[in-house]
């Protein structure tokens, strides 16, 4: 009974309010989904990526010039890179080493097993170990594999 | 009914420049991380080629037999043998070479400017310092009068008769200490000379001649052993550090850019020579 009096004072106003508060909503949810998506999508720092490559060039740097890498041992460069990497990054290292003319090669890996899962950044860094005789001198490659963990 | 329109119009405008902006924003950060990458990039080849680098110089001097020095912030001392044998540092270079080629396609080592005569440029007053092996000879040309004098250490394995001189006065001082075997020795004391003319000393054992120093325009010097017997030569060079070149460090290079690198994936180039000292 109330409500037929409402519907004969009213009309179907208050249906129509609805639907445009309904559109509306949709309308404002979508733009700000919209608008959020690439917001998120910048928001993925660039930064990070620059800073985790200095940090393996700055680690293999320091390996290199404290002789670390020379010494060819593995538990001798673990020790090492526990002792410079942050807690929060992981890094993998390979390194090759090659005697001319003879071509015999060396190689030594240490850090963690490199994820293949995860964004992984990488370089180069050349060394030798000096040797009075050149056809004992060792000319090598160490390559790092740095991520987040 | 014009309210609502106002109304609508607002909002759409609103929600549009809200899409604008976020649609900025993530175009922004697409062309930063591009950005980044190239960044990264180039610290890789930075890092690269800086290793080359070291490990070149590391090279030099484990078997050039050439030792640079500086005690003085305006004097570097070069100290070598005279006949010095530049093989292992020849086959040092090559096998290096051969390294870095098969490990790095797009990095070259050019080693034509260095191996035959072992050129040395010293910063910042550009003065070569060569090598003619073959005849014994080292020669150290600056490209003008900005010396400020030689000092000269020779010790020879011959004993040593005589330093005799032939020199011109003038102001450029030089200073010569010969020692030979059997506590033989003879000496110039600090002497200035005329360095735009000829000047001579010959160090002479038995009445012959065995190693002569030349010095001629502009502050030339010419160190010639005339025998196979080895001498070792330190010759402490000081620099004129006025004017353009106060304040400025000393080093020393190859003159030439042996290091070559060619990424055009990332359309760079980059030629550099190597630093020898400090």
């Amino acid at each position: 009974m109330k409500l037929s009096k409402l519907n004969s004072r009213f009309g179907n106003k208050g249906f129509i309010f609805s639907m445009d508060a309904t559109f509306a909503l949709i309308i404002v949810v979508f733009m700000l989904s919209m608008a959020n998506i690439y917001v998120i999508l910048g928001s993925q720092a660039s930064s990070i990526d620059v800073q985790t490559n200095k940090y393996g060039d700055d680690i293999i740097k320091i390996l290199d010039e404290q002789g670390t890498l020379q010494t060819l041992n593995q538990a001798t460069i673990n020790t090492a890179i526990q002792t410079l990497i942050p807690s929060n990054y992981d890094i993998s290292i390979s390194i090759k080493c090659k005697i001319y003319p003879a071509g015999t090669e060396q190689t030594v890996t240490a850090g963690s097993i490199t994820p293949t899962d995860k964004d992984v950044f990488s370089g180069t860094r050349i060394f030798i170990i000096a040797n009075a005789d050149t056809t004992q001198e060792k000319y090598c490659s160490s390559r790092y594999w740095i991520w987040l963990k | 009914m014009k309210k609502g329109f106002a109304f609508t119009i607002t909002f759409f405008t609103l929600a549009f420049l809200i899409l604008t902006l976020s649609l900025f924003l993530y175009s922004f950060t697409a062309s930063s991380s591009k950005r980044a990458v190239e960044i990264s990039s180039l610290d890789r080849i930075n890092t690269l080629s800086s290793s080359i680098e070291t490990s070149a110089k590391e090279i030099f001097n484990s078997h050039s037999l050439i030792t640079i020095t500086s005690t003085e912030v305006d004097s570097i001392t070069i100290t070598e043998n005279i006949p010095n044998d530049i093989t292992s540092f020849n086959t040092a270079m090559q096998n290096f070479k051969t390294h870095i080629e098969s490990s790095f396609t797009d990095t070259t080592l050019d080693l034509n400017p260095i191996k035959t005569t072992l050129p040395l440029l010293i910063y910042p007053n550009l003065i070569l310092y060569n090598h003619d092996f073959a005849n014994r000879n080292i020669s150290i040309i600056p490209q003008e009068l900005n010396l400020k004098g030689y000092t000269i250490t020779i010790t020879t394995s011959y004993s040593i008769s005589s330093c005799d001189t032939v020199l011109t006065s003038g102001t450029f001082p030089i200073q010569l200490t010969a020692t030979g075997s059997g506590s033989t020795s003879c000496s110039v004391p600090l002497t200035n000379i005329d360095a735009t003319k000829p000047n001579m000393i010959t160090i002479k054992s038995g009445g012959n001649k065995k190693t002569t120093l030349y010095f001629d325009n502009p502050q030339l010097l010419l160190i010639g052993n005339l025998d196979n017997s080895q001498i070792t030569i330190s010759t402490k060079i000081k620099l004129d550090q006025s004017g353009t070149f106060a304040q400025k460090t000393i080093f020393v290079t190859y003159p030439e850019s042996i290091l070559s690198m060619d990424i055009p994936q990332l359309n760079v180039k980059r030629r550099s020579t190597i630093t020898l000292y400090p």
